[in-house]
């Protein structure tokens, strides 16, 4: 096996012309005992140089000290059959606690980019963990809702009758589910927020208010309409279930019925309204203000919330933007042939990571992608 | 040179780095002939070198360390594969492409082929880069020409003198690499 790396070093200095004599007869014998070393590609040898320069070795050196580091910390706790160590254990232990109660202080002034993030009605933001719980209260101290992992349960049964409101801020790679005092659902996709009563009033109008995309599971009242404001569109509905996709980026904003009946309008000429049924879409025309409504396959829009990432005819730049949400990350293509073919394509946010999409993509359209950070660069 | 850690002194983190330096690139693009993803891929060779810092492996010489971790990428990267829950054609080619000892030699041979001459062509300045690796590719010289646009004149000088430069090169290299040699025994 060691001659291997002889006849490497033999093969490249051939292939330079720095061969002397005696190694090209020392190469001519070794060539014979190992005859796979005439079938070297040296197309493939060449490409590889050039992908070598695609490789971003500096920041895979940080993830070696990092991961070095995290290794090192865990055997703190073998060493406590010593009893020396013991006490040195529960001093570090000390110190670690007295890190975090300080952390976690400095945590509630600086709201991290990619927090889950609930205002309060006094304007206070909390800061949701997806994998802990939690207890809302309003300024009487009532308790208004519970959270578990990545569902926030309103009370249906308060006292309190003010109209108040929390507003819940999804970062971009996240998504999180929502039940109003009404027992309303609501599914917020990555990247949106939702700015809803605390609880509901009586002889009022169910009033939410959407940026970015949400799907709704309305609880049937026909006393109080329920409606959606996004970015100038309003969605009517008294009970029913649907996708509002509303982010400040697309041209649309889309509107997919799966189940019972919506009014759809423009807020500044309400009296204009369209009404959809199931398996249909509405789209506004932020530019033209006008609407238009077309057949659609409900799948497609509502996947999402069961963390599936469906492309169906999509143009590649805006699958992109898609991918940017889902996962957090920018991606930006210079490659306008890639940019201007259409794909179709299924994935599981929670089995694919987004090198994985990139990765599948590039098997049907070729181009090479490096990734630094949360920044992703497409070339040829 | 202090790669090989022989004495009995710690690997510190200066030693890996330069095994790093030297070795990364080579082993993770032989790691991606068989696992497609790339972050896969970068995770897997990373813990390699978790692996040599952590148990403080020491190499005699730079042949045994080169042996060591493509032997190791191979197992692992078998490992993982032997893993995936979707067992598709795709799988059972990596496996039998892994498991193949004549092949393993073949892939082998050619990543270190493109270290080494990556590693030698780095010093020449990018035209002349160009140029060799259109000649690597066994393109002729008027072909070369006719691509880049130059003359066929220009080609031949150009190349002419990368191989002088080269030559200079591997003629340092042997030299550090005999002292080296003397002064090791």
């Amino acid at each position: 096996m060691k001659d291997i790396f002889n006849i490497s070093t033999l093969i490249v200095k051939k292939k330079l012309k720095s061969l002397s004599d005696s190694e090209e007869s020392r190469l001519k014998q070794l060539k014979k005992e190992f005859p796979l070393s005439k079938e070297v590609d040296f197309d493939a040898v060449v490409q590889k140089i050039t992908d070598y320069s695609n490789i971003d070795k500096d920041k895979a050196w940080q993830a070696v000290l990092k991961k070095y580091k995290k290794r090192q910390t865990k055997p703190v706790f073998l060493l406590t059959t010593q009893p020396f160590l013991k006490y040195a254990a529960i001093l570090l232990c000390l110190l670690g606690l007295t890190y975090y109660f300080v952390a976690n202080q400095q945590a509630v002034e600086v709201i991290p980019k990619d927090a889950i993030v609930l205002q309060l009605e006094n304007g206070d933001s909390k800061i949701i963990s997806a994998n802990g719980e939690e207890k809302i209260l309003n300024s009487d101290g009532e308790l208004v809702g519970v959270q578990k992992e990545s569902e926030l349960v309103y009370a249906n049964d308060l006292k309190s009758k003010k109209l108040v409101y929390n507003e819940l801020k999804i970062p971009f790679g996240k998504t999180f589910q929502l039940v109003l005092s009404d027992g309303t659902k609501v599914h917020l996709n990555s990247g949106s927020s939702l700015k809803f009563p605390v609880t509901f009033i009586k002889g009022n109008k169910r009033m939410v208010f959407l940026s970015g995309e949400a799907y709704f599971e309305v609880s049937k009242d026909k006393l109080h309409p329920f409606i959606v404001h996004s970015n100038g569109v309003d969605v009517k509905v008294l009970g029913t279930k649907f996708n509002v996709s509303s982010y400040a980026e697309d041209k649309d904003i889309n509107t997919v019925l799966v189940e019972g009946s919506v009014q759809v309008y423009d807020r500044t000429a309400p009296e204009h309204k369209s009404i959809i049924e199931p398996g249909e879409k509405a789209s506004f025309n932020r530019v033209n203000k006008n609407i238009a409504i077309t057949k659609v396959d409900v799948n497609l829009y509502t996947s999402w919330t069961n963390g599936q990432l469906v492309f169906k005819g999509v143009r590649f730049q805006d699958m992109i933007i898609k991918l940017e949400r889902a996962y957090n990350v920018s991606i930006s293509s210079n490659n306008k042939d890639l940019n201007e073919e259409i794909f179709s394509a299924n994935f599981d946010l929670g089995v694919d990571n987004v090198e994985d999409v990139l990765y599948y993509i590039s098997r049907s359209h070729p181009f090479d992608f490096t990734r630094t950070g949360n920044k992703i660069i497409i070339n040829k | 040179m202090t790669i090989f850690n022989s004495n009995n002194s710690l690997l510190s983190e200066s030693d890996l780095k330069s095994m790093f330096d030297l070795y990364y690139k080579s082993i993770l693009l032989y790691a991606n002939r068989f696992l497609p993803s790339k972050a896969e891929c970068e995770d897997l060779i990373q813990d390699i070198f978790v692996d040599i810092w952590e148990k403080q492996l020491s190499f005699p010489d730079e042949i045994s360390l080169k042996i060591y971790l493509y032997k190791s990428t191979r197992n692992k990267c078998y490992n993982v594969i032997k893993h995936k829950k979707v067992q598709d054609n795709y799988v059972d080619d990596a496996l039998k492409s892994l498991d193949d000892d004549n092949l393993f030699l073949k892939q082998i041979l050619e990543e270190e082929i493109v270290r080494q001459l990556h590693q030698a062509i780095e010093i020449l300045p990018e035209r002349k880069k160009e140029i060799l690796k259109l000649s690597l590719r066994g393109i002729k010289n008027n072909e070369i020409a006719e691509r880049l646009n130059i003359k066929l004149q220009t080609v031949k000088t150009l190349k002419s003198q990368s191989y002088k430069i080269l030559r200079a090169q591997f003629k340092d290299i042997d030299s550090v690499l005999c002292l080296f040699i003397n002064s090791w025994h």
